[in-house]
């Protein structure tokens, strides 16, 4: 009952005309997601054959989805929040369930997504598995005549000044791992205290914490950074397109995977469109559409393997269950969310 | 004696247009008190700043003490400024606004308390000593700037119309201490106005401008009675002017025809037989001789009838007309009791006449 | 008795809407903020509750202060060098420039970049500061350094010149005004009272202008305080200021309670700096009436 006082409160400050959102009419959904989930390449052909128009506001993190519901009721129709940020939008009271079963292709999805613990709670399942992909690492391949295989490089005062890291609590997983604590997504204090104190002392290495996916292509494309983390398969493409040779790699320390699904926003009207996008997006229009415009791998490897050639369905692992099982998937971290995040902004405020 | 202040030739062109002041050449005796009068806009106040150093002539030179400070900013010249609205500094204290000028002068503090004491003492402000200027009225701003301008003993004392804010019994009250303040300190002031009584009351010397140009210099009394222009006699004091031909010259007198009536001017211009000139009477020089009659009048006498009478306490003043139909103005004195009774009523024809002596003649040329 | 007056009641409208405005879009939302900062984090979102902890955790946890000592040094900074760069300037126009056309064109070439988005002002310094950026390329073309220098960028420097460019016009305008209201017969009489020029702008014109310079800083601190897209488009890892503090606890913590209470500190701050620049300005325009 908590939640819903904060949903009063907001929606006291949208009658107020605090926040301002657009107006709700039939034959439209508004998405509240990441550049590239509503891309015109196939968003378009939605349109015109459903009807529906697609309204998309774009957020740069995950930390987003929640203020950003929060702050406004109705004003979101469908959002796509990672799987560490799901359980907290079902434990707000945010999203309501999915009707699996006007999902066509809802049992063409890897099994291991569709019972994900961070969409299903109680038996219901709050979530639409979409794309995934890991939080790989990024180098620069004239800056390194030896390849980084290691975490460490990040750390390696030889890059001082040319080192970026993701604005994020994944920082701390980054960190944690450095100092051989797998556990990243139940750290301790001591742990988290442990990557904290690591992450200080890169301050002086780092030109810049990168903040949005388009932050980081252009601070490589300035040439201020040589290494970091990265969204696999999204940036670097930009980035080459733009003339700067990059290479992705995933660390010995392994890295983290995250999966993105779709939920509904708890009480929308156009559940009608809502319904028909999400049977576009994992059909194979959306499933090669967010691979095609942003590299990550599907949700829906059936889907994937029609639109697909082999070499593309290859370099996205869509065939590959042991490099899935190797990423560290992303997890909720419920009330522990807030240690990070504290110790993640600690790292931000100290000189 | 070598003047103070020799002005040479000196022009000032706003604009490369408005000829502000026009070749004006004039030199200032030590300790002198000198008058710029004249109607707004003649120049006299950008006159003034050109001795200060606010404004660079464009022609001619300044010299002071017979050195040349055309050119040297304000701050080099040992001259003061009283600005006609005072320029009190508003963030500093009495006696700081008046110690301002002595601050770069490396005196000892007491040095400095002293002569601020003495100076506010000398303009009777020592009270007012803390407060700030908007706790003044304007008669006391006024000694301010004064006083702010006199602690350093400049060579030259400027003041810009420095009572023209003050009403007139404040007024007429500071004009007799500035001249007191004159002659205690013994130095050279020069002041603008544009009040001719004032000029009169205050100065050695009154220099007349018009249009930028030095209309006459002189003493008061020689402005007066010797004006060298219709100007000057309409500037400084009223005159009749009236016009009239050159009927006879002889080595005393120029005979001047108007109207049937004859004047014998002093001959101190020269005119030829026939020429168009202007003879010029101040009102107070006629004297009433008697009721007009059939005797035809003699030279320098001169028939009209009363059409008003102004009652100025001490003396009346007629408005009468000529029978050419100018106006004429006469001044008479009322010292008397009953004197009053006895002047001419309204409508009577009166004869009036002046003295020889105090008749001005003009030529047309002399009207610019 | 005084009976009520129906024709007051336009007068009353005309006071009352901005009344209303006022307790819609400033009373409301600050009441909200600060009922907030009163209430408690709680998995998944956050609770109400009446508890000083969001206030206790700001003075006991370091990296709070820390954060509100950088921002305060940075608007320091800011201010001090929009001051030291907007004086001069001001001075220049108002007692150097002989044409008022081309006085107010200047003036109007420092005031018009106002006209421009902030981010569009502030990306450009991305460009002329990066580490290929043009003033790099400059100086490595000169000859003045062998290598493009990292110094330029993404750190305190670069957000205190960028700072200082955007905010600057508001430096300039008080000043502007400031020295324009001095007489110009009081600059006068002290060069008659023997001052030299120099002596004169600090005996004279710099007291006088005092309430504009004044009126110029509060303007710049408190802008810049509150700033927090510099620190993301031109700061580097040293550069959180207290606004990206907040943002960042309404968002990625979603610890609403303490942004508010963050913010609540932050708002006391600015007025109390507000409050104290009224009360100079006001003790410095009583000598001029
Ligand atoms: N800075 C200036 N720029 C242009 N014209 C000027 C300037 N200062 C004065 N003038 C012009 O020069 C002429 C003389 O001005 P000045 O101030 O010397 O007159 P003034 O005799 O002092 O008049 P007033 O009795 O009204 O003070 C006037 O026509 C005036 O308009
Ligand atoms: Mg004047």
């Amino acid at each position: 009952m908590k939640t819903t006082f904060v949903g009063k409160m907001s929606a006291a400050l949208v009658a107020l005309g605090l926040t301002a959102g657009p107006a709700f009419a039939d034959g439209q959904v508004n998405i509240l997601t990441w550049e590239g989930y509503a891309d015109p390449s196939f968003i378009k052909q939605f349109e015109t054959e459903s009807g529906c128009k697609v309204s998309a506001t774009y957020v740069g993190s995950n930390d987003d989805f929640a203020p950003k519901l929060a702050a406004g009721g109705s004003v979101y129709d469908i959002i796509t929040p990672s799987l560490d940020t799901t359980y907290t939008m079902v434990d707000a009271g945010f999203v309501e369930p999915l009707d699996t079963s006007k999902i066509t292709e809802w049992n063409n999805i890897y099994e291991k997504f569709r019972k994900s613990a961070g969409i299903n709670k109680d038996g219901v399942t709050y979530g639409m598995p979409y794309a995934w992909g890991a939080i790989a690492f990024m180098y620069r391949v004239d800056k390194f005549p030896t390849p980084p295989t290691s975490i460490a490089d990040l750390w390696n005062e030889q890059y001082k000044g040319k080192v970026s890291l993701w604005d994020d609590k994944s920082a701390i997983y980054v960190a944690a791992r450095l100092e051989g604590n797998t556990n990243i997504y139940e750290l301790n204090d001591a742990q988290i205290e442990q990557a904290k104190q690591k992450l200080i002392a890169q301050k002086p290495l780092i030109r810049k914490y990168w903040a949005t996916a388009g932050e980081l292509v252009d601070l490589y494309v300035a040439g201020e950074v040589w290494i970091s983390n990265t969204w696999a398969g999204y940036q670097s493409a930009q980035i080459k397109a733009k003339g700067i040779d990059v290479k992705e790699f995933i660390p010995k320390e392994n890295a983290e995977g995250w999966l993105d699904s779709w939920m509904i926003v708890k009480d929308t009207p156009n559940k009608d469109c809502v319904y028909k996008f999400l049977n576009m997006q994992s059909s194979e229009l959306g499933q090669c559409g967010v691979a095609n415009v942003n590299g990550y791998s599907a949700a829906n490897p059936i889907a994937a393997k029609k639109c697909m050639k082999p070499e593309q369905y290859d370099a996205l692992h869509q065939d590959d269950p042991a490099y899935l099982d190797s990423l560290m998937l992303w997890r909720n971290l419920g009330a522990r969310l807030e240690a990070y995040t504290n110790a993640w902004n600690a790292v931000k405020a100290a000189n | 004696m070598k003047p103070i202040i020799e002005i040479d030739h000196v022009s000032r062109i706003f604009g490369g247009k408005i000829v502000a002041v026009d070749d004006v050449r004039l030199d200032i005796a030590e300790g002198e008190f000198i008058t710029l009068l004249g109607p707004s806009g003649c120049g006299k106040t950008t006159l003034l700043r050109m001795l200060a150093g606010f404004e660079l002539p464009d022609r001619g030179a300044v010299r002071l003490d017979g050195k040349d400070v055309t050119h040297l900013p304000p701050y080099r010249r040992d001259v003061n400024m009283v600005f006609q609205d005072y320029a009190l500094f508003p963030h500093l204290t009495i006696t700081r606004n008046v110690a301002f000028g002595l601050e770069r002068l490396r005196l000892e503090r007491a040095d400095i308390t002293r002569k601020v004491e003495e100076t506010l003492q000398l303009v009777g402000l020592s009270d007012k000593a803390d407060r700030m200027p908007h706790q003044l009225s304007g008669g006391q701003r006024q000694r301010v700037a004064l006083a702010r301008a006199i602690i350093r003993r400049p060579r030259v004392l400027l003041l810009d119309e420095p009572l023209s804010a003050l009403d007139a019994n404040l007024r007429e009250a500071m004009q007799v201490e500035l001249k007191h303040l004159h002659r205690k300190l013994g130095l050279t002031f020069v002041m603008v106005t544009h009040d001719q009584t004032e000029a009169l009351v205050m100065s050695d010397r009154i220099v007349v401008m018009h249009n930028g140009r030095v209309a006459q210099a002189g003493t008061p009394s020689e402005l007066y009675d010797r004006p060298a222009s219709t100007y000057v006699a309409n500037f400084v004091g009223t005159s009749n002017l009236l016009k009239g031909v050159v009927s006879g010259i002889s080595k005393s007198a120029v005979t001047v025809d108007h109207a049937g009536f004859k004047f014998e001017c002093p001959p101190v211009r020269s005119v030829v037989a026939g020429q168009h000139v202007i003879v010029g009477i101040r009102p107070e020089k006629l004297q009433i001789t008697g009721l007009v009659n059939g005797v035809a009048p003699p030279a320098n006498a001169i028939d009209c009838e009363v059409e008003e009478r102004h009652f100025h306490g001490n003396s009346i003043r007629l408005r009468c007309r000529l029978s050419s139909g100018e106006p004429l103005l006469c001044d008479q004195q009322l010292g008397t009791t009953g004197a009053l009774k006895a002047a001419p009523e309204k409508g009577e024809r009166i004869r009036l006449a002046a003295d020889a002596d105090s008749l001005a003649l003009f030529t047309e040329d002399d009207r610019a | 008795m005084k009976g009520f007056r129906l024709d007051r009641l336009p007068g009353l409208a005309v006071l009352s809407a901005p009344l209303v405005w006022a307790v819609l879009f400033l009373f409301i939302p600050y009441l909200i903020i600060f009922t907030y900062s009163f209430w408690l984090k709680k998995y998944p979102t956050f609770i109400p509750a009446f508890q000083f902890g969001n206030y206790a955790q700001i003075f006991a946890d370091p990296q709070y202060y820390q954060v509100l000592l950088r921002t305060g040094k940075i608007a320091l900074m800011v201010t001090g060098l929009s001051l030291l760069l907007a004086y001069p300037f001001a001075y220049f126009l108002v007692f150097k420039v002989k044409s008022s056309r081309v006085r107010s064109l200047l003036y109007m070439a420092v005031i018009a970049p106002l006209w421009v988005s902030y981010l569009l002002r502030a990306y450009i310094w991305k460009t002329i500061l990066g580490s290929e950026g043009v003033l790099n390329s400059f100086l490595v073309w000169t000859g003045i350094l062998s290598a493009p220098t990292d110094l330029l960028l993404y750190n305190q420097f670069s957000m205190v010149v960028t700072l200082t460019y955007i905010f600057i016009p508001f430096m300039v305008m008080p000043i502007f005004t400031a020295l324009e209201k001095i007489p110009r017969n009081l600059v006068e009489a002290a060069g008659d009272l023997g001052v030299p020029p120099w002596g004169t702008l600090a005996k004279v014109i710099w007291p006088l202008s005092l309430p504009g310079v004044i009126a110029g800083a509060t303007f710049t601190f408190c802008l810049t305080f509150g700033d927090f897209i510099a620190p993301m488009l031109v700061g580097g890892p040293d550069g959180v200021m207290i606004a990206n503090v907040i943002t960042s606890q309404y968002g990625a913590a979603l610890n609403w309670p303490l942004g508010s209470a963050l913010a609540v500190v932050l708002l006391i701050i600015v007025l109390v700096i507000i409050e104290l620049s009224d009360r100079l300005q006001r003790k410095d325009r009583i000598g001029l009436g």
